[in-house]
């Protein structure tokens, strides 16, 4: 176990490579001078070349390449052009909120769909089931932003429960808009797969041994049903938990949290070069981390599955 | 830059949802949407009640769209720090609230040399750094001399080119810029090489405030986040991304401001902001155009709207040396006449003027009409005859623009006037970095673009975008060359009488006219809404918010 993960850990180097070796020259190939954008509308052109020369612009791109590289073996991320602040220690500021919010509409709609999916596999036809159906349909196709915004007008403005958007450090409730709103398709996807799974498993014969043998219901669903459920759930929720720590930029910033997806968003925009390929990088190295997390799940859920 | 992330679908929701709701809480249209005619009317927020003078005390919360980053003067490039550096920093002038003019700053009093050559400023007493350190003549010389030094790379070096000795400077050949000249600790000798009139106007940016070098050396790279300057506020809780919050100065050379802070909170998307504020968790706010009709028609807000005429033009760029736009003048004119600008002022709420002209009704040398010819479908037919083309053209001409919302309906509306006289043009919106670079490189039929004033003098509209020397990147996106026009924006920019360089204005825009190399379409208004509480808050015609003289009234 111990070597397949070292052996997985190694295998993010080439990822890491490549990806910043893409960003680099996809980042150059766009039409832009990024000097040009630090110097504004109005600086000549003199201003704008020696704000080249002094941030390295003017080498060429492979040499540019080489110089990141060789400061990322130092563990160096570089700094930001826009802030002159170090990469990394802006990333430790955004990167944690973004997981903060990733972990608990995470956890939350696990718990949601898969008591939903359940709910609807033991009942298979009746209303519940239905309605759970109903309920996953929706979830999946609710456009996000429109969401986010009624929760705001309904919840925020008119109620007045909660406030319309922001962060405070630590755990507020400041988290509850974003969390619901991420957490809406995670639970009707969740919801889904976990009814389908049980459904597979409930019919089949160590389900009928248990229930044979006199086990409580309770028993049998909780304990012998939901493990072997859980592998194709697991599954989504590697897939899920890349969806939810790079694709949060619009939920961001319709309620203005500090995460990831709006730093990387505008590092982007100013072509912040370092301040991008941080992001990227960093976020590169948690999907595969959630991936290989998962995977020695698998191994928990189901004896089966071995890795050596 | 303010507002480029208007979402169409998203607006159109809202609009319908917030009209339901306002109908079931019976809100009643006062019809009062279309701002004050008169430019020159203060701000519908600056009178305070008869018998209560300003207040101090207080949190005002405003907005900034993404985190202001760092404030070290030399380096500041992004909207998103200069609103919020103007009230943190100083220089020798500053900006009035306004935005529409310069006032005096640290230095109290300043004159001219009549070939307009020295600068003497006079320097205040009392003002002092946020550490509580007098400012002196010496500081400005160690401030410019740091802008100016290419180590430093501030993208507002170019500001000082004008200075005796900056060259050398640059070059490394001179330890320092022999037109600075702390005479005594408050009188500072500023020497130009030539005469140059909006340089006082240019002293007013951000970027040249003074900063103490002992704290820059403490703080090195991380000043940007820890400046310690001379403005009307210091620098507070700063939470990255999320809220940056400044406090009053007490040592402040004018007092300390009515507030005792203000805090700006990272919101990116206009539509948060609205609904912030709807919360009363804003404290002002862009009105998005779904919003629009309903704020400007709700009665607790009659006196808390501002606006502010801003010292922007959009036009239309021909490209003066790709045909058959750039040598035939009939058919350039001919798309002018054929623009109906009301239209486009309509769609927009009314929150823009026509362009009679390239400057705007406060700026010196500006006319109320300067022969512009208006929206006139049969001149325009006529002028396709002239221009030898009867039956239109047959080509199809891209017209490049951002991919701002408001730029793609606009030039929707022009699409359809341009192709009744039988020109048929392609809205190409490309994304903003590809879109300077054909603008800037002149690879385009036409554009669609816009200037804003950077800083508040005629010439910084006339000269980037007429004289032969900016073609390209630094403004003139119509390679637009006239040898005439050159000499005269040179005249202008060297005279130091006002009524001279009013004139000489005036005669460069009726020679330009002649050429057309711009359709000039709008100028800007910009409509704030604040909470009724705020007072003497008006937003500025240069996008630089100042808060000093802003106080609540609750």
């Amino acid at each position: 176990m111990t070597r397949y993960i070292i052996r997985r850990l190694l295998a993010l180097i080439p990822v890491v490579l490549g990806l910043t070796l893409v960003v680099f020259l996809l980042v150059n190939v766009v039409p832009g001078d990024t000097a040009r954008l630090i110097a504004g509308e109005y600086a000549d052109e003199k201003t704008v070349e020696s704000i080249r020369v002094a941030m390295g612009l003017d080498k060429p791109v492979l040499e540019q390449y080489k110089n990141y590289l060789l400061s990322l073996a130092k563990g160096d991320l570089g700094r930001s052009y826009q802030t002159h602040r170090p990469v990394a220690e802006e990333l430790m500021t955004v990167f944690p909120k973004t997981i903060q919010v990733a972990l608990t509409t995470e956890v939350i709609s696990i718990i949601v769909g898969l008591l939903l999916g359940m709910t609807a596999a033991l009942h298979r036809g009746s209303l519940y089931d239905r309605g759970i159906s109903m309920f996953g349909v929706l979830g999946l196709s609710i456009p996000q932003f429109w969401f986010a915004l009624i929760l705001q007008l309904l919840l925020a403005v008119q109620l007045k429960w909660l406030p319309p958007s922001g962060y405070q450090n630590g755990f507020d409730i400041y988290i509850i808009l974003p969390a619901i709103t991420l957490g809406i398709p995670s639970a009707g996807m969740m919801s889904r797969v976990s009814r389908s799974a049980f459904l597979e498993v409930i019919p089949q014969n160590y389900i009928r041994t248990a229930r044979a043998k006199g086990l409580r219901e309770r028993s049998v669903v909780w304990k012998h049903a939901l493990k072997n459920a859980l592998i194709p759930v697991l599954s989504l929720v590697g897939t899920d938990m890349s969806r939810l720590l790079t694709g949060t930029m619009i939920v961001e910033s319709v309620f203005t949290w500090p995460g990831i997806g709006k730093y990387g968003y505008d590092a982007l925009f100013y072509k912040d070069m370092p301040a991008l390929q941080g992001t990227v990088l960093v976020l590169a190295v948690a999907i595969c981390l959630v991936n290989l997390f998962v995977d020695i799940l698998y191994a928990a859920a189901d004896p089966r599955v071995r890795y050596s | 830059m303010r507002h480029h992330w208007g979402k169409k679908v998203m607006s159109m929701l809202l609009a319908g949802l917030l009209t339901a709701s306002m109908a079931a809480c019976g809100g009643q249209p006062s019809g009062q949407s279309n701002p004050p005619a008169d430019p020159s009317a203060p701000p519908a927020s600056s009178t305070p009640p008869e018998d209560a003078g300003p207040k101090y005390g207080g949190t005002l919360t405003t907005y900034t769209s993404a985190d202001p980053k760092a404030f070290d003067p030399a380096t500041l490039s992004a909207w998103d720090q200069t609103i919020v550096a103007a009230n943190l920093l100083e220089g020798l002038v500053r900006l009035n609230p306004e935005g529409t003019d310069i006032e005096p700053g640290i230095a109290k009093d300043w004159t001219v040399s009549d070939d307009g050559l020295v600068w003497t400023f006079n320097l205040r007493d009392n003002a002092q750094f946020h550490n509580g350190r007098g400012v002196t003549a010496q500081d400005f010389k160690y401030s410019f001399e740091r802008v100016a030094n290419p180590a430093t790379a501030s993208p507002a070096a170019w500001m000082l080119n004008k200075l005796e000795g900056f060259e050398a400077y640059q070059s490394g050949a001179a330890s320092e810029i022999t037109g600075i000249k702390a005479v005594d600790d408050h009188t500072l000798e500023l020497t130009l090489t030539e005469a140059f009139a909006p340089f006082v106007s240019i002293l007013s940016s951000a970027s040249l405030a003074v900063v103490p070098q002992e704290e820059v050396e403490k703080w090195g790279d991380d000043f940007g986040q820890h400046v310690v300057a001379a403005g009307p506020f210091t620098l507070g809780e700063w939470n990255f991304n999320q809220d940056l919050t400044i406090n009053a100065f007490d040592g402040y050379w004018a007092g300390r401001p009515y507030l005792d802070s203000v805090k700006f909170r990272v919101i990116n998307d206009e539509n948060t902001r609205i609904v912030e504020f709807d919360a009363q968790t804003l404290d002002i706010a862009w009105i998005t155009p779904a919003h629009y009709d309903r704020l400007m028609s709700d009665s607790r807000y009659t006196d808390s709207i501002g606006y502010a005429y801003t010292l922007h033009t959009s036009f239309l760029v021909f490209n003066m040396e790709k045909e058959p736009f750039g040598s035939n003048k009939a058919l350039r004119e001919a798309v002018l006449c054929a623009l109906d600008t009301q239209a486009v002022i309509d769609m927009l709420q009314n929150r823009a003027a026509v362009a009679n002209n390239l400057l705007t009704d406060t700026m010196l040398g500006a006319v109320e009409s300067s022969g512009v010819p208006p929206y006139d479908v049969e001149k325009a037919k006529a002028l396709m005859v002239e221009a030898g083309y009867p039956d239109g053209l047959s080509q199809t001409f891209d017209v490049i623009t951002p991919p701002w919302n408001n730029n793609i309906k606009i030039l929707e509306i022009y699409q359809q006037n341009l192709k009744e006289i039988g020109i048929n043009i392609e809205i190409k919106a490309i994304e903003n970095s590809a879109y300077n670079e054909a603008r800037n490189s002149g690879d385009f039929d036409i554009a669609w673009a816009n200037i804003v004033a950077g800083y508040p003098d005629s010439d910084a509209m006339f000269y980037p975008l007429l004289h032969s020397d900016n073609i390209g990147a630094s403004g003139n996106y119509a390679r637009y060359s006239n040898a005439e026009v050159d000499a005269l924006l040179d005249k202008a920019r060297a005279s130091t009488d006002d009524d001279e360089r009013a004139q000489l204005y005036r005669q460069i825009d009726a020679l330009v006219l002649e050429d057309m190399p711009y359709a000039y379409l709008t100028h800007n208004i910009y409509v704030d809404i604040c909470q009724p509480f705020v007072k003497d808050y008006c937003p500025s015609a240069l996008d630089v918010s100042t808060y000093h003289r802003v106080w609540l009234d609750k």
